[in-house]
Parts: C-alpha cells; sequence; structure tokens
C-alpha cells in the first residue's frame, strides 16, 4: 500500500499503482473518482490531500489514460468500439469519471468510422450533462 | 447532569502500529520446517495445470501397471505439527495412499476423483461453488455433505493448494465494518457507509481487493451481540479501525480477510471474546489455525493478534461483580485444560498466567457482563482504555 502520513498521526493507506495496472481498462478511473470526491476532504489535513490528490493524477497519467490512448490510436477498430462501449456505459451512471479521457473523446470525433464517432460523442454529451 | 467524557489518545495501540509499518508485520512468506507439506495459494492457470499433472501421472499408472493409486499427505493428528518458530499448526510429510482396485477404497477415490471433475469444471468457466452446492452435485455418491466435505479437503491438499485456490469456498459468516475500502470487482464498497449491520464478508475473496484505510487497528469480536454496540455507537468514527467478527470461531473467509487485512495494511490485530476457554480458543484459532485445516494455517492464520480481552484479571481491574461472575463448568475446567497442554500457551506466560487464575478462581464471564458498568462501559471505556496502556497478551 502506499502511505500517506498526517499531522495528527493518522496514516492513509491506498493500493499501490503497481497493483492498479492489473485492473479493467476502466476501474482506475472509477477508484480515481471514488477517492477524489468521496474521501479527500474526509482526511482533513491540507498536505495530505495535496500528496494524495498528485498521486490520484499520476496514476491517471501513468497508466489509465495512456492504456485508453493505446487503444484509441491504434488500428483495431473492435478494440476501440469496446472499449467506448465500456466508457459509454460507465458515462451513464457516472460520468464525472470519464472526464480525464475527454480529449481523447474528442480526437475520436474526428475519424471517419461513423460508429466510433458516434459512441464518442455519446459519451461527450453524457459528460456535459 | 452531563456525562463525563473520557479521552483516550490509544498510545499503545498508535506505537505498535507505528513499529509494524517500519518493520513490517509479514514481509516475506515464513519460513516452513522441511518435515512439513508446503502449499501454494495458486491462480486457475496454475490449479488447471496441476491437476492435469496429476490425472497424467494416474492414466500413465494405469498403462504401465494396471493398478493405479493416489498419493497425499495424512491429514490425521498424528500428522499435524506445531511450528514453534512460526507459531503456526502444520502438516507433516506422512502420505497416505489410495488405491482404485480395492474395496475399502474404492468409493473414496471415486468422490475423490468426482471433486476433482468439479474442480475442473469450476477453473475452467472461472466460477465458485460452495460445498453445499457440492455436495447436491451428486448426492447418491457423497450420500452425506461431510463426506464430500473430506473429498474437497482431500482434493485441495492432493493439489497441495489450499481450498480456495480451487474455487470451492464454504459459506462464509463473518461481517465487517469500519474505516475501509474495498473493490469487488468493478464496485466499490465502502465499510463505513453500510449502516450498523456491515459488510458481509464473500467467501470469494479472489475477487476482494483494499484499495484504501485510514484505520489503526483492527478488533476481532466473537460475538455478533458486541458487534452490534460496537456499530451502534459507530466505535470507528472515535477511534479509527476496522471491526470483524465471525459470530463465534472465525470460519474460513473471515479468517483468510483477517490475515489480509493485517498483512496488507500492516495494522496491529486484537481479538475481543468471553473470559471463558471457549473464547480462548477462538482466539487461538485466529492465531495460529486450526487443526482440522492445519495444512492452510499459513494462508489462515494472524500470528500477531493480541488477545486485548476480556481476561479473567479484567474482572478484578474494572471491578465485575460477582452476579455478572459465572462458575466454570466441567467442561470449562477440561477446555483450559487442554489449552495449559499446549505447546503454544505453554511458551506464552502471560496467556498460561490467565488461564491459570481463571482456574484458580473458578469463574469465568461473558463480554457482556461489562455492561454491568452501563451499556456504553465497554465502547468508552475498557477497550479504549487497554488500548490506550497496552493491556494485552
Amino acid at each position: 500500500m502506499k502511505l500517506f502520513y498526517k499531522n495528527d498521526g493518522g496514516v492513509i493507506q491506498l493500493i499501490e499503482l503497481e497493483k492498479i495496472k492489473e485492473w479493467s481498462i476502466e476501474m482506475p478511473f472509477i477508484f480515481v473518482e471514488y477517492i477524489r470526491n468521496n474521501k479527500l476532504r474526509s482526511y482533513r489535513d491540507v498536505k495530505v490531500e495535496a500528496d494524495i490528490s498528485k498521486y490520484l493524477n499520476e496514476i491517471l497519467s501513468k497508466s489509465a489514460i495512456p492504456r485508453v490512448k493505446q487503444i484509441f490510436e491504434g488500428s483495431n477498430q473492435a478494440e476501440i468500439l469496446s472499449t467506448l462501449s465500456i466508457f459509454e456505459e460507465l458515462s451513464e451512471t457516472n460520468s464525472r469519471a470519464v472526464i480525464p479521457i475527454q480529449n481523447l473523446l474528442e480526437t475520436l470525433t474526428n475519424q471517419t468510422d461513423k460508429k466510433i464517432v458516434s459512441q464518442a460523442r455519446k459519451i461527450l454529451v453524457n459528460i456535459k450533462k | 447532569m452531563a456525562k463525563k467524557q473520557l479521552n483516550y489518545d490509544l498510545n499503545a495501540t498508535k506505537e505498535l502500529f507505528k513499529e509494524y509499518l517500519t518493520k513490517g508485520i509479514e514481509k516475506k512468506q515464513p519460513q516452513l520446517p522441511e518435515n512439513t507439506v508446503k502449499i501454494d495459494d495458486l491462480t486457475r492457470k496454475n490449479v488447471l495445470e496441476r491437476l492435469y499433472k496429476l490425472v497424467d501421472e494416474v492414466i500413465s499408472k494405469i498403462k504401465k501397471t494396471g493398478r493405479p493409486s493416489i498419493q497425499l499427505p495424512s491429514r490425521s493428528s498424528s500428522n499435524i505439527i506445531w511450528d514453534e518458530e512460526n507459531d503456526l499448526l502444520l502438516l507433516g510429510q506422512q502420505l497416505q495412499e489410495k488405491q482404485f482396485h480395492t474395496l475399502t477404497s474404492v468409493a473414496d477415490i471415486t468422490r475423490l476423483m468426482r471433486i476433482l471433475e468439479i474442480i475442473n469444471e469450476l477453473l475452467v468457466k472461472d466460477l465458485h461453488a460452495t460445498k453445499r452446492e457440492v455436495y447436491y452435485t451428486d448426492v447418491k455418491l457423497f450420500k452425506e455433505q461431510k463426506i464430500s466435505d473430506k473429498s474437497i479437503e482431500d482434493a485441495a491438499i492432493m493439489l497441495y493448494t489450499t481450498r480456495n485456490s480451487t474455487h470451492i469456498v464454504a459459506t462464509a459468516n463473518g461481517t465487517c465494518i469500519g474505516r475501509l475500502r474495498i473493490r469487488d470487482k468493478n464496485d466499490i464498497i465502502d465499510l463505513e457507509g453500510l449502516g450498523s449491520g456491515g459488510w458481509k464478508i464473500s467467501p470469494f475473496l479472489d475477487n476482494i481487493e483494499i484499495i484504501e484505510s485510514d484505520a489503526e487497528f483492527i478488533l476481532a469480536i466473537e460475538k455478533e451481540a458486541a458487534m452490534m454496540r460496537f456499530a451502534e455507537d459507530r466505535f470507528w468514527r472515535k477511534y479509527p479501525c476496522i471491526l470483524l467478527t465471525a459470530g463465534g470461531v472465525g470460519d474460513i473467509a473471515t479468517r483468510m480477510f483477517l490475515k489480509r487485512l493485517s498483512k496488507e495494511l500492516n495494522l496491529p490485530v486484537f481479538s475481543l471474546v468471553d473470559s471463558d476457554p471457549y473464547g480462548h480458543y477462538i482466539h487461538s484459532v485466529y492465531l495460529r489455525g486450526s487443526k482440522r485445516l492445519s495444512y492452510e494455517s499459513p494462508f489462515l492464520a494472524t500470528p500477531n493478534i493480541k488477545l486485548l480481552g476480556v481476561l479473567t484479571r479484567d474482572l478484578d481491574t474494572y471491578k465485575i461483580p460477582e452476579v455478572a461472575r459465572l462458575k466454570l463448568e466441567k467442561v470449562d475446567i477440561k477446555r483450559i485444560k487442554d489449552l495449559l497442554n499446549e505447546e503454544f500457551v505453554k511458551r506464552n506466560k502471560a496467556w498460561e498466567e490467565d488461564l491459570k487464575l481463571s482456574l484458580k478462581k473458578n469463574v469465568k464471564a461473558e463480554i457482556q457482563a461489562l455492561s454491568t458498568h452501563g451499556f456504553e462501559f465497554l465502547t468508552e471505556k475498557y477497550l479504549p482504555e487497554k488500548l490506550t496502556t497496552g493491556d494485552w497478551i
């Protein structure tokens, strides 16, 4: 576990990035959104909040987003579509979790494949709701 | 008149937590003695590999001799060894042979092969089944569930793996509540937000992952009734902790989950049990495993668990009145004497003394005896005080 020490002596333990890398493609986004919106403020320690926020950004930038980017920028249309349908489903119940891939989705809307464009747009609409 | 609120800093517990965080509770897998059987917690793929290898060996024996047999470690009490260094009950290397062609073992081995077939199906399909479900797959063959249960345990030991690795699980009885967030596949479960009932520990622990916690200790509680008191008081809000109960002796899932919490979060673990030999036995099962499942002890035991209470000496310290104390029955006296004969008790002088004190004073008491000082005494005075002073065994 990754440890964050509070000023009052408390300790916050979060799962390590290495384990997160083994998760399904959407799970890191669900996790980051959950900690950011449900837990971060409850720690009541400005420095710990900043450190954890930095760690969550690291999860996104070093693992979660590059995994999605690799698929979206690849040539396997079927894989792009199945990944999009996973994120479409997620965006219907938890649109905030999908915001980190908003730029990648916008890029996809410039593709020539109509199915891909349509699905990417649906997710973007859900994000903006 | 306003009630005086006592404040405890849980200093001794925090110090223990710091020590565990610095040194780590169990950084490495314990080195088991050479004369014991090594059991592995395996992935689906690895269990299937072992299973196919075993079946290939049987086929090969049939071709060569026409009289196949299989060997598996004996689970008789004479083959259970106490590993003093790691403080675990383990299985020795005595083997038993089951032959396909003798009348005495043919039924046994047929059941065993049927279990292997079921394990194969579960692993290939990535499904789990309870022991009860397995029994109902072939009632005629198994006759009674205790027979299929025995075959399931034999099959696991024959594959030198844990029973959970075979995807056959026992129904779990435990519940857990407190400062913990877990992942069950794609669902995040907040164990602080499930009301007073808490989270029912899943027998499918391979689907569960610890993702966040700000707890500083774990309390394993013997009884549901005591757990309810903690839940109603939202004990974990004032004292950051994780509470867990199996409502008696810890079942496999509860013990495995407790071990995982302790190992991954490096948290001190305490047991709160009745001040009687059965309570001490419950603590001992969390501590070093049960004899029946000795082969799985390294995956189920929590060797660092401390016996917080209720200790016999607490009855005087906390002035538990005579009316709330009970006399030992014959069966209690026998159990205490049995425990006093166990090597792991003899080695722990404080534990030995407390058991002897119980015998000398001819006394036992339930956790609820503390309620004679008020319903909140347990959560507001007794536990915080002991966790602050380090009064545990």
